[in-house]
């Protein structure tokens, strides 16, 4: 042994070894695959960045981690920039990383960003440009893959709840580079050689950001913003939203909402159809109903009571009429109209104004008593004839018996 | 009168607008009369768009150019 070389401690060989590192290798750029990869509460990732022989402890500190705008998972294949440093306590040489960018979609996402950014300033994503979608619509186009289960899972939810809703299916790719063209060539179709079309769904079922990668598309996006019948995007992705999604008028986690968007249900439709039948005959009875209320009151004011037991049987006729005309399925609007009209024009007849005005008088006593057909007259009883515009008060000269 | 051209869309919201019209009650009974006649014929043709006994599906096909809508998938 050579007394003359310097003895270090452990701490100090690793602070030594640590320091060497830190200045050597402070700002690298590393690529990998991330293995082992554990996160803590706090925030921390921890894990293994290796290639074909070798491996390296890594470590991501809260505070870096969170400015990633992806989750790292195992498998991925990364670029990282950090440093290389040596934990002293435990001797342990490890990576701390700065910044992860995924291996070749670091530029995909960049991009991303800059063309959200543009679309947006150009307003194409702005709520008031969205079309609304139509509550009932009659023909739907789908444009997806005309295999896989997204076809199938959409005319199931149709099926289901709107077996009316014609469905028209424009089959196209929804993955790779000519995806882009099939998807617009889709939305072109549909505008111009299929007539009727009230809304259209166009997506795909789930799959990785690679997979989804053709709805980022400008040119798809911007034929979405234009189209100008309602579309929703339903690119199968629960939580990130695709350019397509933006500029949609509606966007759906997955094809299979979409569908259950557009879908009322049809025996919600007919409950509400019959619901409505019935309330438009309850107000023609209610009006005339309530014309019966009017008139009774004035008759009661005018003191007449016997033909109070021909109007209330009237009433009652009328009201089991309407009854059973609400009960019975089908109406029939001119046998409805001819009945209120025969009832209305009896309505007329029993009521006391219209009589007056017709021409006729009525005549009380002194004590407001009516006057009618069996009422004892007597020479020099005070009367008063009502008129339909006026009353005459007049003292009675002669009877004579008819 | 044709009910092949006004969409189901309009005749539910038709619907609606006769409804409301009714509910306020500021119409004479000849006017009620009309509308009631207005509204069965709406409820009577939005039902008969609901009465499809089969789904329709249909593929929008190109051959040489020449589109046309085949039934099935």
């Amino acid at each position: 042994m050579n007394t003359e070389q310097t003895i270090l401690s452990v701490s100090q060989l690793n602070n030594q070894v640590k320091f060497l590192l830190e200045n050597k290798f402070s700002n690298v750029w590393v690529q990998g695959e991330i293995s082992s990869l554990r996160q803590y509460s706090s925030g921390h990732i921890y894990f293994t960045l290796k290639d074909y022989t070798s491996e390296i402890s890594s470590v991501l500190f809260s505070h870096d981690a969170q400015k990633l705008d992806f989750i790292p998972e195992n498998g991925q294949k990364v670029i990282m920039f950090g440093g290389v440093s040596l934990y002293s306590p435990r001797g342990q040489f490890q990576f701390k990383v700065k910044s992860i960018h995924v291996s070749g979609k670091g530029d995909l996402w960049e991009a991303y960003g800059r063309l959200k950014k543009k679309l947006e300033s150009e307003g194409l994503f702005d709520s008031s440009r969205k079309k609304n979608v139509p509550l009932y619509p009659e023909k739907i186009g789908v444009i997806t893959s005309a295999d896989g289960s997204v076809v199938r899972d959409i005319i199931n939810v149709l099926n289901r709840r709107s077996p009316h809703i014609h469905i028209i299916l424009r089959p196209s790719l929804v993955q790779g580079e000519i995806a882009v063209e099939s998807l617009i060539k889709g939305i072109e179709d549909i505008h111009t050689h299929s007539s009727g079309v009230d809304v259209i769904v166009i997506g795909r079922g789930g799959g990785s950001m690679e997979d989804l990668w053709c709805f980022n598309d400008e040119l798809l996006v911007r034929a979405i913003a234009n189209s100008k019948i309602p579309i929703i995007s339903a690119v199968g992705h629960e939580t990130d939203f695709t350019l397509s999604d933006f500029a949609s008028d509606l966007r759906a986690p997955t094809p299979s909402v979409a569908a259950e968007l557009v879908s009322p249900v049809r025996d919600d439709l007919y409950q509400y159809l019959d619901e409505q039948e019935e309330r438009l005959l309850e107000f023609i009875q209610s009006h005339i109903l309530n014309q019966y209320q009017i008139i009774e009151i004035a008759m009661l004011s005018y003191g007449l009571h016997k033909p109070e037991i021909f109007f209330n049987q009237q009433k009652e006729k009328f009201n089991n009429f309407m009854n059973a005309l609400v009960n019975s399925a089908k109406s029939s609007v001119d046998k409805l109209k001819k009945k209120v009209e025969i009832e209305y024009g009896k309505l007329e007849v029993l009521d006391p104004r219209s009589v007056l005005e017709r021409g006729y008088s009525l005549t009380f006593d002194e004590d407001g008593q009516l006057n009618d057909t069996n009422s004892p007259l007597k020479i020099g009883d005070n009367i008063n004839i009502h008129f339909s515009d006026r009353i005459a008060n007049t003292i009675v000269n002669k009877v004579e018996k008819k | 009168m044709s009910n092949k051209k006004i969409s189901f869309e309009v005749s539910m919201l038709s619907l609606e607008k006769v409804i409301e019209k009714l509910e306020s009650g500021s119409s004479s009974l000849d006017e009620m009369l009309e509308l009631y006649e207005e509204g069965i014929n709406l409820t009577n043709a939005c039902k008969s768009k609901l009465a499809a006994a089969e789904q329709r599906i249909s593929t929008l096909v190109n051959e040489n150019n020449k589109f046309k809508e085949v039934s099935g998938i």
